[in-house]
């Protein structure tokens, strides 16, 4: 620690803090344009400048100078006030004074600045250079005419991002910040350049000329498009939302956001929602009032339990209720109704690993937080696409990469996002990830030190390899995430983790869904049952033993693979209950239709897969005649009748086998499929909520393959053309792109989730498939 | 004697190619074969004479005589008499350097007399692309004394003992940078050699590499040696692609030998040399731009701490010199500290070699002692102004360099004398102004060179220079206000406060240092909306003064546009209306009656 005086005023702050940061902790105003606590400081608005008292006239800037003990800072001298003041005037210059116009006034850091410093006229005339707007970008919109130049769009896109979308090109006052050839924006979409512009330059397409900032009202909570749990603004006029940015925390530091939290929005209003309740008379569905509607739920549901037993229902959740919800839930279906069989298709991968790890580690076990996470030393993923579950593991990742000796390791099947920043990436052979690591999991049961050369033939780096077991065996603080894959069994994964529980202690699961830690660990809603696997369900229903399905905002038609033989399921069903807020293509099938709120219209406690429990509020109206899921499920139960005592339910156990036959990947030879396809989640969403968005829907871009560029080459693609890939299961049609990461042969199918086509290419329980692509009209 | 001459030497460096472009080897090759000694003398091709102002020219070895080539036509007739003249004494000698005895020897040249070679010996002495010469000239022997009898910490003893400073122009202690990269543990380490000579006008770093690379490499290798790194870096500017050419050669050749490489010289010492061509960027000569355009990133300065030292390339530890510094490092190690320490003053020691241009009669490289004043480099090394004119100012240090005056030629050119008297030494760039240089016009010239450099960071260099060339063209155009100064002094000192790297807080030196001794000029154009130089186009009155007018009328033959009329005994006549202002009567009247 160290201390030193801020204008007299005495701050005591830990070594190696800069002096802005002392000034912030004595209450000290520094001026500061190119500054983002995010990011690492810069130094290129020079307004932050200040004195120390022993070197009169010495202009420091105070936004990366290391503070050093007994320095006597001084920050408003004549010199430093003029300074400013200039430096204002210098910004001024290149600057349009189109505040009328700017959707940035109101809460512009140079507008603020200027009054702030009483800045009334402009002393210095030049020609302003001219510079482009760009208004053919998705979402953003860059008008560069406003650029200040502070360069903290390129370097949060650089540091946290890991994109580089955005570079400084030429040089001079002829600088400006632009993309490799002036092209529109093709990137992550974060928005994380928008959060942190300190003026009009970068803007929210979705936001820009609605409104003013002031007539916003703010409401913090959290964001709902994932599990992660990040802090999200929603500003709104009049009770309409407008915008969504990332919190400002209490320190004055942005918090993080991802391209569903920042653009998803619209989401929430989309024509899809379900703003009345239906059942089905006479062979349609008519909308009917919310009596009738929970009425007729309840006196099918009670008949079904009469005729075919409790254990003729199963119950999907897609894990949007609150923890008071879920309990609600899981104290109907379970206790009151018996219902056997609850599961999730959009976060069955996190809850089958938790569900693993809970087996095999107890219940004392308590997985990694977020404090876990930015301490650990080593960071080990199993499996591929972590971060696009939750993108922004993404910036969080990165930003915690930039201390010196922290070791990313990622062991996955296909080159996900943060492989690319991996300081050791283990690459499988796509189709043999849980092969390897059941067999990882033997080798290092078995406290064998060394890599054995078997372990090579999946494909995976033997040095590589010893090099992840040298780190293992370091005293380092290490924090394993797991993420599922989303069509495949992911219980070696799993167990793998829960081995290395006994090394690290810090276990991550990911994949989850906005309240999904809140239903397992909390509300005990897990999942329970034969038939809570997606394949397993469908079978169960074929074989006549499921008779009526509740769904809790899932769609089996829109997440499961074969979707033809999903819908001849799901027909011969009794009862088919929609609760949810969007209609989908499973709501034509159902009997009754229940909206449901989403979560940021109702009130309760979420728990984040960090560990973090908010209690929410709610910050947006209820849409139409939609209800929140506790008043549904309140009527539901009411309706009913509590006839028996609840029964106290066993402990869930985990699903004894998953049923679910392994990919062959030995099916790649197979006649006419020359390539792999293996679905892989995407950055845009797969939950029914992102995909509900028309902003994310026009990223997203629909079904999308991946392949290598060689391939692409050989193929004589174009860019983004549109190829038909066929596989022994299906065909469809998408958008070729390529990427030289990815191996040769494998083809990446992105935006599967919601798309039939994309859907019948896979087969259940596989995560690779033999495929082919060809050129549509040859 | 012609049967003494071993060697002749001959200059193939651009300059000279310039200056004549012939085939200075042909036509040598052609005079031998006449005179029967072809297989008898060899021909070596240098970078560099240093003796740019003669050039091409050749130097017989090891005499030290030198020949100016002065025309393709009848080569061989006057190269066949200078090889009499060396014989017979008494014919004269071609060139300015007229001998009435003897052909002086290259040492007695005026030019030559008073400098002192240590970075430029082998100039001219060896062919730069064969490594066994620079060995036959001591080469790679500091190396081999580095690596088997000294160890690092002695080796940055001896340094340090030197006072040797960096020669990239802030001066910091070489030894003291070597230790501050030794002491740091992280590994690997990097040696930067700083080829980015980027200053308009200056080329001895240049003139370095083209003319003795090796001792460049074997700088870094002791570089290597002492600070624990096992990987140099030579970034050299692309437009430099014969300096490129020279070190590719010699790192092939300096490997081939065992001088690069593993196992250096059987010491088990392990260090090698890549070449990073530069894209052309001034700003990358600014250590931490450097470093980015290394790494492929844009190069931009970045903030410290912390120092390269500790964090540079690739985020390791680094330590980055210059060219000209490397180049000392052999003599010093060779020599002993003590005896550079001899060499200079007691702050800046040793030698420093310098890029003489502008309107000096004798341009091109010169190596003096530090301390050696002004009057010294520009009226005896240099030769006096061109054309007999009037010494007005002379520019230190490039585009950032201050200009300093006749009151200042006393000036021993050290560091720290230059700085305090408002320039800076820079890397070596000297520009000679006589009195037909405008001062305004000269600050406007370099404030323009640093707005085009800038790299663009920092709002004070990127806009405030901006604004300042506003201003400086102003008043240029004759629209200048009093208040102009005023506000020119202040942008001036914002900049220079508040910019982030040196390119910034130096680039307004020039414009601070004329307004300091140039104030009247400033003021001239401002109130009197006149330019004393003749130099701003915008301030000529174009008027014919006729009592200065000799009535010769040159001024009306060499008028483009007919705009002037002379009639024969008469005061010509200046049609306004049709000028063009051009300016070509003023260059023509040598009465200076047109203002």
């Amino acid at each position: 620690m160290i201390t030193l005086k801020i204008n007299d005023i005495e701050v005591t702050v830990p070594r190696g803090s800069t002096i802005l940061e002392a000034a912030e902790r004595a209450r000290v105003f520094i001026p500061t344009l190119c500054h983002d606590k995010r990011i690492t400081p810069y130094g290129a608005c020079r307004l932050c400048v200040v004195e120390d008292r022993k070197k009169p006239g010495n202009l420091i800037p105070s936004c990366f100078t290391p503070a050093r003990d007994r320095m006597d800072i001084v920050t408003d001298t004549p010199g430093i006030l003029e300074a400013v003041r200039t430096q204002l005037q210098l910004i001024l210059v290149n600057h349009p004074l189109e505040c009328p116009v700017c959707d940035k006034a109101g809460e512009c850091t140079l507008q603020d600045l200027v009054i702030r410093y009483n800045i009334t006229e402009a002393p210095f005339g030049t020609d302003r250079f001219a510079r482009c707007v760009d208004r053919d970008s998705p979402l953003i919109e860059r008008d560069m005419t406003r650029c200040v130049l502070c360069g903290r769009c390129v370097r949060i896109c650089g540091e946290l991002q890991g994109r580089d979308e955005l570079e400084f090109i030429h040089r001079g006052h002829k600088t400006v910040v632009a993309t490799d050839g002036g092209r529109a924006l093709d990137c992550d979409f974060c928005g994380l350049c928008v959060s942190t512009c300190p003026v009009g330059a970068l803007n929210d397409k979705l936001f820009k000329d609605r409104t003013r900032v002031w007539k916003l009202q703010k409401k913090t909570t959290v964001c709902s498009h994932c599990g992660l749990g990040c802090r999200v603004d929603f500003h709104l006029e009049k009770g309409q939302l407008r915008r969504i940015t990332p919190t400002v925390f209490p320190d004055g530091k942005k918090g993080l956001i991802c391209v569903r939290g920042h653009f998803g929005w619209r989401a929430f209003e989309s024509p899809s929602r379900l703003s009345a309740p239906r059942i089905r008379r006479d062979g349609a569905l008519r909308e009917t009032g919310w009596g009738e509607a929970v009425g007729y739920a309840a006196k099918a549901l009670g008949e079904i339990r009469r005729s075919r037993g409790a254990s003729s229902i199963a119950l999907l959740t897609a894990d949007h209720l609150t923890t008071e919800e879920a309990r609600a839930c899981g104290a109907l279906f379970r206790d009151t109704l018996g219902c056997t069989d609850i599961g999730s298709l959009q976060a069955a991968g996190y809850r089958r690993i938790l569900s693993v790890l809970d087996a095999e580690l107890g219940p004392t076990w308590e997985p990694a937080t977020l404090k876990d996470l930015n301490e650990a030393e080593t960071l080990i993923v199993l499996g591929g696409g972590a971060a696009e579950l939750h993108p922004t593991l993404k910036p969080l990742v990165n930003g915690l990469m930039r201390k010196e000796g922290r070791e990313l390791v990622v062991l996955s099947p296909w080159p996900d996002t943060l492989t690319r920043r991996a300081t050791l990436a283990l690459t499988i052979t796509a189709g043999y990830a849980e092969d390897f690591f059941a067999e990882l999991r033997g080798a290092l049961s078995a406290e064998r030190t060394h890599a054995s050369a078997d372990i090579a033939r999946f494909g995976v780096d033997t040095c590589g390899l010893a090099r992840l077991i040298s780190l293992l065996g370091e005293d380092r603080k290490t924090t394993v995430l797991v993420a599922p894959d989303p069509f495949g069994d992911n219980l070696q994964r799993a167990r793998l983790a829960a081995l290395l529980h006994g090394r690290t202690r810090s276990i991550l699961p990911l994949g989850a869904q906005v309240n999904s830690a809140g239903a397992l660990r909390k509300a005990g809603l897990s999942s329970c049952g034969a038939a809570v696997e997606g394949l397993s369900l469908i079978e169960a229903i074929e074989a006549g033993r499921i008779r009526a399905l509740y769904l809790l905002g899932e769609d089996p038609l829109e997440a499961l693979p074969e979707p033809a033989r999903v819908r001849a399921a799901l027909e011969r069903l009794e009862l088919i209950v929609c609760q949810s807020p969007f209609e989908t293509a499973v709501t034509d099938l159902a009997h009754v239709v229940l909206p449901a709120a989403l979560a940021p219209e109702k009130g309760g406690t979420i728990l984040s897969l960090l560990g973090f429990e908010s209690e929410i509020r709610p910050v947006l109206p209820l849409f139409g005649q939609s209800r929140p899921d506790r008043e549904i499920l309140r009527d539901l139960a009411g309706a009913l009748g509590t006839g028996e005592a609840p029964r106290i339910h066993p402990p869930s156990e985990m699903p004894a086998t998953t049923g679910l036959a392994r990919s062959a990947a030995q099916d790649t030879g197979a006649d006419g499929f020359s390539f792999r396809l293996t679905a892989v989640p995407s950055l845009f969403g797969d939950g029914l909520l992102s995909r509900q968005s028309p902003d994310l829907a026009q990223t997203r871009r629909g079904l999308r393959i991946v392949m290598n560029g060689e391939d692409f080459e050989q193929m004589g693609l174009g860019e983004r053309e549109i190829v038909e890939v066929r596989t022994p299961n299906g065909s469809a049609r998408a958008e070729a792109g390529h990427d030289a990461a990815v191996p040769r042969n494998l083809l990446l199918l992105r935006h599967a989730a919601g798309s039939a086509a994309g859907l019948s290419l896979i087969r259940p329980g596989a995560d690779v498939v033999p495929a082919a692509i060809a050129r549509i009209g040859t | 004697m012609i049967s003494s001459v071993r060697k002749i030497a001959y200059c193939a460096s651009r300059e000279c190619r310039f200056r004549m472009p012939i085939d200075v080897r042909s036509l040598l090759e052609k005079a031998l074969d006449e005179l029967g000694y072809r297989d008898r003398i060899g021909l070596v091709e240098t970078k560099c004479l240093i003796s740019c102002f003669q050039g091409p020219s050749i130097m017989f070895l090891p005499s030290g005589k030198v020949f100016q080539v002065l025309s393709e036509d009848n080569f061989t007739q006057t190269f066949k008499d200078f090889v009499a003249a060396l014989q017979h004494p008494t014919l004269p000698l071609l060139g300015e350097h007229h001998a009435e005895k003897e052909i002086p020897g290259i040492e007695h040249l005026a030019f030559f007399a008073k400098q002192k070679l240590i970075v430029l010996r082998n100039r001219g002495h060896i062919d730069a692309e064969s490594i066994e010469e620079y060995i036959a000239h001591d080469g790679y022997l500091a190396l081999y004394k580095a690596l088997t009898a000294m160890t690092p910490e002695a080796v940055i003893g001896e340094v340090k003992l030197s006072g040797l400073r960096g020669r990239g122009g802030a001066g910091f202690p070489t030894g003291t940078k070597w230790e501050e990269t030794r002491k740091y543990g992280s590994f690997p380490k990097y040696v930067i050699c700083n080829g980015d000579e980027g200053d308009p006008g200056a080329f001895m770093d240049r003139s370095i590499m083209e003319s003795d690379p090796h001792a460049v490499l074997e700088g870094m290798i002791v570089c290597g040696y002492a600070i624990g790194s096992h990987k140099g870096y030579i970034y050299v500017r692309a437009e430099y692609p014969l300096a490129i050419r020279m070190l590719r050669t010699a790192i092939d050749r300096a490997r081939e030998k065992g001088f690069l490489g593993r196992n250096i010289l059987g010491t088990g010492f392990d260090f090698d040399i890549d070449i990073y061509p530069g894209a052309g960027a001034f700003v990358c000569g600014e250590s931490t731009a450097l470093m980015f355009s290394i790494e492929g990133k844009r190069g931009m300065p970045r903030t410290k701490p912390p120092r390269s030292t500790e964090s540079g390339l690739w985020g390791k530890p680094t330590c980055l010199n210059n060219v000209e510094t490397f180049a000392n490092i052999p003599q010093i190690l060779l020599n002993g500290g003590n005896w550079f320490r001899s060499i200079g003053t007691a702050d800046s020691t040793g030698t420093k070699v310098f890029s003489v241009a502008g309107d000096v009669k004798n341009v091109g490289l010169m190596e003096v002692p530090m301390g050696t004043d002004l009057r010294t480099i520009i009226f005896e090394i240099g030769g006096g102004i061109r054309g007999n004119a009037r010494f007005k100012a002379v520019q230190l240090g490039g585009p950032s360099g201050g200009c300093l005056t006749e009151h200042h030629l006393h000036l021993p050119v050290t560091y720290d004398s230059l700085h305090d008297a408002g320039s800076m030494m820079g890397s070596g760039g000297v520009v000679i102004l006589d009195e037909s240089n405008c001062m305004v016009d000269l600050a406007r010239y370099f404030i323009q060179f640093s707005v085009d450099e800038s790299c663009g960071k920092c709002v004070p260099c990127r806009v405030g220079l901006k604004v300042m060339l506003g201003t400086l063209e102003k008043i240029i155009e004759g629209q200048g206000e009093p208040a102009d100064l005023a506000l020119l002094e202040r942008q001036a000192n914002h900049i220079a406060a508040t910019s982030h790297c040196g390119l910034g807080q130096a680039a307004p030196t020039p414009v601070l240092s004329t307004l300091r001794y140039f104030h009247d000029e400033y003021v001239a154009h401002i109130r009197e909306k006149r330019c004393p130089a003749l130099v701003c186009t915008a301030l000529i009155r174009f008027e014919i003064d006729a009592e200065a007018c000799t009535r010769c009328g040159l001024c009306s033959k060499v008028c483009p546009v007919n705009a002037i009329t002379w009639q024969q005994d008469q005061v010509a006549v200046l049609h306004r209306e049709q000028c063009i202002r051009c300016k070509s009567c003023i260059r023509a009247c040598q009465y200076k009656a047109i203002h």
